[in-house]
């Protein structure tokens, strides 16, 4: 039996060394590729449902094999197109971002194929984009300009077939927290008869007038400039008063939910149309300003407060009776469970202040003053300053006059630097920060030079190298009435809540 | 043999009977009539939920042991002023022409105009009236001969203000909140959708905090001299 086992491995030994020796004389063609080369399609497509969509390719044939061809456009391996340009009359995909796409190009003779993959993102018509107010004929005029450049000078009116009211305040985007992602548009409007208007966030048609949103009717003295949601509340700012609406649903909450009360909130108050936002998802706290008595106010859980002075470990500043008006605010940092803020502030001394808080903490967070500064260039922040404060990068942008300036707010800055890369010559009518740029885009509107009644719209790179240089292709000569404010609409909540 | 002869004639007689004609007898006695509800029950009108409602009507149904007839009948009517506190002419009235049962109708209704006079306020009276003869009727059923109305400016604690009003909502029930609850919102009654009434849990709280606001401008005190207070978050 030994005998026998130390036979097989020898011979095993002896037949694994042979085919060390085998020399491979197989049929292989090694050759250099003859698949085509496409090009023309970006990495990353946008999309608007609803409307048209063209991706045109263009296609080097390096081989005389790839004589008959076959086509085919894939949206999440779904076949959308067999022609060679992508040209679809009207985008009909789902409305998500970053859906796998593909485009072959299939030699029908020998079943190769080329295939350059790329994203999708498809969102609904006016999902993101740029806001604008004007002033009409005795009415607010609502402009667009979509994400790809489309513009729409009075979609309000196109789409609802009215005119808006008179003195529009602004338009704010809002979401209810968990809820549907994209936002409702509010433009809050002083003036009746039909005052304020909400809009569907993706087709910007009215889903309610405010008015109509009341508990037993229309409050007295109505003037609706502001509205902010937040889990279990919607709370609406009219005529400096504060009305509130309970939502009794949570996560699955929908807009328009309930009444709100027409009484207002009692007290002897009189509320800036400003409010701040920390983290719009994990946050249920809007920071107000109560222009009576020059105080920062906290509206919480269906109740106005006053900030927390007697609790607050650093009471760098006196949060009540300051003698300061707010000027502009923002959220500088919204990383949960903590929400940073800057504001800035005219002091009845004529100085301008800046002012930095945080509120932090899991529930309930608790508020602490972390700065307050001198601003370095009062004379620089006029009656009709506009303001754009970054998230992300520690500029706030404002202009004066024809110019338009950076603040620096990091720590240890607290600097002013005039914007060089364009020069307007003009007034700078309004101006906005696009939340999704990292503080990187810029919208400013001016004057235009030839017609003072019309205004020019751009976007300038405000990154550090770029110093406010026009964005190429982002020019919009004329396109619109006498802007008085723009604003970015975000569509989604959660690409600012992170 | 002898059973078989009785059980025979008794079948002879019940037949012949099955063939005998009886005419369908109508009633011809008295005509009768009579409260629906028992002298032992009340009807009650209420002026607490509703501060302007200085008058209001009340129908007590009547039903009548009678044939119908082609021709509107009276029937008659007194107050009984010894088992009474309510005055006529001060907290009610009946117009006497109006006691009457319309031609072939069965029933009918004795209305009773209800007035909120100010001796009224925060309490009830009580008026009881006995029907009494007249040229077409005879009180019908004893028991049901008279009838008792209740007029109240008195309001008493809802079901739908619960444990969750008293500690989350309206507060402590006094009868003076409600009261003020009731002149300030308009409504009287927060009975939740879901509990058979008719209304949303938004609105049942927004009314709750309109209330508190309210209260807020306008403080009152409870009848013990503590401040009136509503819980309400918001």
């Amino acid at each position: 039996m030994k005998k026998i086992a130390y036979m097989l491995f020898f011979l095993m030994t002896v037949m694994l060394g042979l085919t060390g020796c085998y020399e491979d004389k197989g049929n292989y063609k090694y050759s250099e590729s003859t698949a085509p080369t496409i090009t023309g399609i970006p990495a990353t497509c946008d999309a608007y449902f609803g409307s048209p969509l063209s991706i045109p390719v263009t296609i080097t044939y390096p081989a005389e094999e790839w004589k008959n061809v076959a086509y085919e456009w894939r949206v999440n391996l779904k076949v959308i197109s067999t022609d060679k340009d992508l040209n679809l009359d009207m985008v009909d995909l789902d409305v998500k971002p970053s859906q796998y796409a593909d485009f072959k190009v299939i030699n029908t003779d020998t079943g190769e194929y080329a295939m350059v993959s790329f994203t999708m993102n498809v969102s609904s018509e006016f999902a993101t984009g740029w806001f604008l107010l004007s002033e009409g004929d005795g009415c607010s005029v609502l402009s667009y300009i979509r994400g790809d450049g489309e513009i729409y000078p009075n979609i309000y009116e196109d789409l609802n077939g009215e005119k808006l009211g008179m003195d529009a305040v602004q338009v704010k985007e809002h979401w209810i927290p968990w809820g549907s992602s994209t936002g409702e548009v509010f433009v809050g409007i002083t003036g009746g008869p039909n005052y304020a208007v909400e809009l569907d966030g993706n087709s910007l048609k009215r889903m309610v007038y405010s008015k109509d949103e009341f508990l037993e009717g229309q409050p007295d003295n109505f003037a609706p400039t502001t509205i902010d949601c937040v889990m279990n509340w919607d709370y609406m700012i009219s005529n400096g008063k504060l009305y509130t609406r309970y939502v009794e649903s949570g996560m699955d909450a929908q807009y328009h939910e309930g009444r709100f009360v027409r009484i207002p909130m009692p007290g002897d108050y009189e509320l800036s149309h400003l409010t701040l936002r920390g983290n719009l998802v994990f946050s249920s706290d809007v920071i107000a300003f109560d222009k009576k008595h020059k105080s920062w106010k906290l509206i919480r859980s269906g109740e106005l407060r006053d900030f927390d002075y007697k609790n607050d470990p650093n009471q760098k500043f006196q949060p009540s009776d300051m003698g300061k008006t707010l000027l502009a605010g923002a959220a500088t940092s919204v990383a949960t469970p903590t929400d940073e803020f800057i504001a800035f502030l005219r002091g009845d001394d004529g100085q301008v202040y800046v002012q930095k808080f945080r509120f932090s903490g899991w529930s309930a967070k608790s508020y602490s003053s972390l700065d307050e500064k001198v601003f370095p260039e009062p004379d620089l922040v006029q009656d009709d300053t506009q303001w754009a404060i970054c998230m992300g990068r520690t500029y706030a942008y404002f202009t004066s006059g024809n110019h338009l300036y950076a603040y620096n707010y990091a720590e240890n800055a607290n600097t002013v630097k005039e914007l060089k890369g364009t020069t307007f010559e003009r007034p700078i009518r309004a101006i906005a920060i696009n939340p999704t740029s990292k503080g990187e885009e810029l919208a400013v509107v001016v004057e235009n030079a030839d017609d003072p009644a019309k205004s020019d719209f751009m976007l300038l790179d405000v990154g550090v190298v770029a110093d406010g240089a026009v964005i190429d292709g982002s020019y919009r000569e004329a396109a619109f009435g006498k802007v008085y404010y723009v604003t970015y609409k975000i569509g989604d909540q959660w690409s600012v809540s992170n | 043999m002898k059973y078989q002869i009785i059980a025979l004639v008794g079948l002879v007689v019940m037949a012949f009977a099955g063939c005998s004609e009886e005419n369908i007898d109508v009633y011809h006695g008295d005509n009768y009539i009579y409260f629906t509800k028992a002298g032992t029950d009340s009807t009650t009108f209420s002026f607490a939920y509703d501060a302007s409602l200085r008058e209001g009507e009340v129908s007590l149904k009547l039903n009548l042991i009678s044939r119908l007839e082609n021709r509107d009948r009276t029937f008659a009517v007194r107050v009984v002023e010894d088992e009474s506190t309510a005055l006529e002419g001060r907290d009610f009235s009946i117009d006497p022409q109006s006691c009457v049962v319309r031609a072939n109708d069965s029933i009918a209704y004795l209305d009773i105009r209800v007035m909120k006079d100010a001796s009224l306020e925060g309490r009830s009276v009580k008026a009881v009236f006995e029907l009494v003869a007249s040229d077409d009727f005879l009180p019908g059923i004893e028991r049901n001969r008279k009838a008792n109305l209740v007029i109240t400016d008195k309001l008493s604690q809802p079901e739908w203000w619960d444990t969750w009003h008293v500690s989350s909502g309206l507060g402590t029930y006094s009868d003076k909140k409600y009261r003020l609850f009731i002149e300030v919102t308009g409504q009287s009654d927060l009975t939740l959708k879901e509990d058979g009434g008719t209304m949303d849990y938004s609105d049942m709280r927004g009314y709750v905090v309109m209330f508190k606001y309210w209260l807020h401008d306008n403080p009152q005190k409870e009848d013990d001299g503590s401040d009136m207070v509503v819980p309400i978050i918001g």
